[in-house]
């Protein structure tokens, strides 16, 4: 009989500990940063304002993650598990965006979908190989890069019956290129 | 510092806290709870708890006595990412417990959070018909919370969150004197797996402050499980 409860118990604890998803975000220190980074972010402004440092792990996958302000803008610089710049992004609104574009981008969310409400906006400096990194970063954060960036935009859009959460991502002239949907608990947590 | 004066120290707080708990009108209690939340779709989600509370702390003196028992149901129905409106209904049952009046109440509640980085902030209004046996009292609240992972900006499995929050209430009713009540609370979460979290916090009441102010502290305790 006791065995039988063991069982039951050891089985329920497998059921709430077993779901463990590999994906996680954490935030670290500078040291536990990919050397290869480091030189770039040495090279910012020293006058950049709350510097962090994040880790994020998608089962296999590692990517690192440098979050900073300068002159009132928030960057967030992502880099590879081996220390390589993969893009800069730089959250911005969207009044503030060419009329061009957000005419571009409108049409396109009223074409697809019934509703959508913009809950965030970032530019995406994306890194080529051939860029020196630093150059690349400083000439961004100055604002003397001749590059056009993209445009990522998560907003939550309502079809016919479903609403998600969706992450786009628009062309320098505001044409759609792709979408993902993100995982609701990666948006909602604690209280209801 | 020496040791004379860290004692002294150690004195004077133990001496705050005896004058704190020596108060007559200073009560503790515990509550704790067990929700579960489901996703019926995308705009409309449901909520059954189940939450009891006890004394621990009462006349001065340590006790444990069960004061009520609560079943709730709440019915949420998002009206975006950020705003959702909700009903609810609870039973609260006392007087097989303690012998105070059974109570039904009917909530009517507007939610509405708002994301910056890490930090989220929460609005909440709440208005509630407390129906019992002998009158009725009608009640507003408005609170407000601010919530966030203890690690990163996002909350992953196996991290913890902190909540806090402040709540003032008014209550009216043809048989008594409007009441003001002010609620502080601060919790301690973690997010077992997927669909399991754990909570546990303390709650400051002011109840009454403005007739006759009686304290109450509580510790929280619950489970949440969403499936």
């Amino acid at each position: 009989m006791k065995l039988k409860v063991l069982i039951v118990l050891l089985c329920f604890y497998q059921f709430v500990f077993g779901q463990t998803k590999n994906e996680k975000e954490e935030r670290i220190t500078e040291s536990e940063f990919p050397e290869a980074a480091i030189e770039v972010i040495k090279s910012l402004p020293d006058d950049c304002k709350r510097l962090r440092f994040y880790k994020e792990t998608d089962g296999k996958k590692q990517s690192f993650e440098v979050k900073f302000k300068y002159k009132r803008k928030r960057y967030s610089l992502e880099f590879s598990e081996d220390g390589v710049i993969e893009d800069l992004e730089v959250l911005t609104k969207f009044k503030l965006l060419s009329e061009l574009v957000k005419v571009k981008i409108n049409d396109y969310f009223k074409d697809s979908f019934k509703k959508h409400k913009i809950i965030k906006l970032q530019q995406q400096y994306v890194y080529s190989v051939e860029l020196n990194a630093i150059t690349f970063v400083n000439n961004i954060v100055k604002n003397t890069s001749s590059e056009a960036p993209n445009l990522e935009i998560i907003a939550e859009v309502k079809s016919d019956k479903e609403r998600d959460v969706r992450e786009f991502t628009f062309n320098p002239l505001g044409e759609f290129v792709n979408f993902r949907i993100l995982n609701p608990t990666s948006y909602e947590h604690v209280l209801y | 510092m020496s040791y004379t004066k860290s004692i002294l120290v150690f004195w004077a707080c133990l001496a705050g806290l005896n004058m704190l708990f020596s108060q007559s009108d200073f009560e503790g209690l515990g509550e704790s709870s067990f929700a579960i939340n489901t996703d019926v779709n995308s705009t409309y989600k449901i909520n059954f708890a189940v939450r009891s509370r006890y004394f621990l702390y009462q006349n001065a003196n340590f006790n444990f006595e069960n004061r009520q028992l609560d079943f709730v149901h709440f019915s949420t129905l998002n009206l975006d990412y950020n705003h959702s409106v909700s009903l609810g209904v609870q039973y609260r049952i006392r007087e097989s417990i303690d012998g105070g009046s059974n109570e039904l109440r009917l909530t009517q509640q507007f939610n509405f959070t708002k994301k910056r980085e890490a930090l989220r902030f929460g609005h909440r209004v709440r208005f509630e018909q407390r129906l019992l046996e002998d009158f009725t009292i009608l009640r507003s609240r408005y609170r407000f919370a601010l919530d966030f992972p203890l690690n990163g900006e996002k909350l992953d499995i196996g991290e913890a969150y902190l909540v806090s929050s402040m709540e003032a209430l008014i209550s009216h009713s043809k048989r008594l004197k409007p009441e003001l009540d002010h609620r502080t609370t601060s919790l301690i979460g973690w997010l077992i797996s997927e669909s399991l979290k754990l909570q546990l916090g303390l709650e400051y009441r002011f109840e009454a402050f403005n007739l006759n102010t009686e304290h109450r502290l509580f510790l929280l305790t619950s489970a949440v499980l969403k499936i």
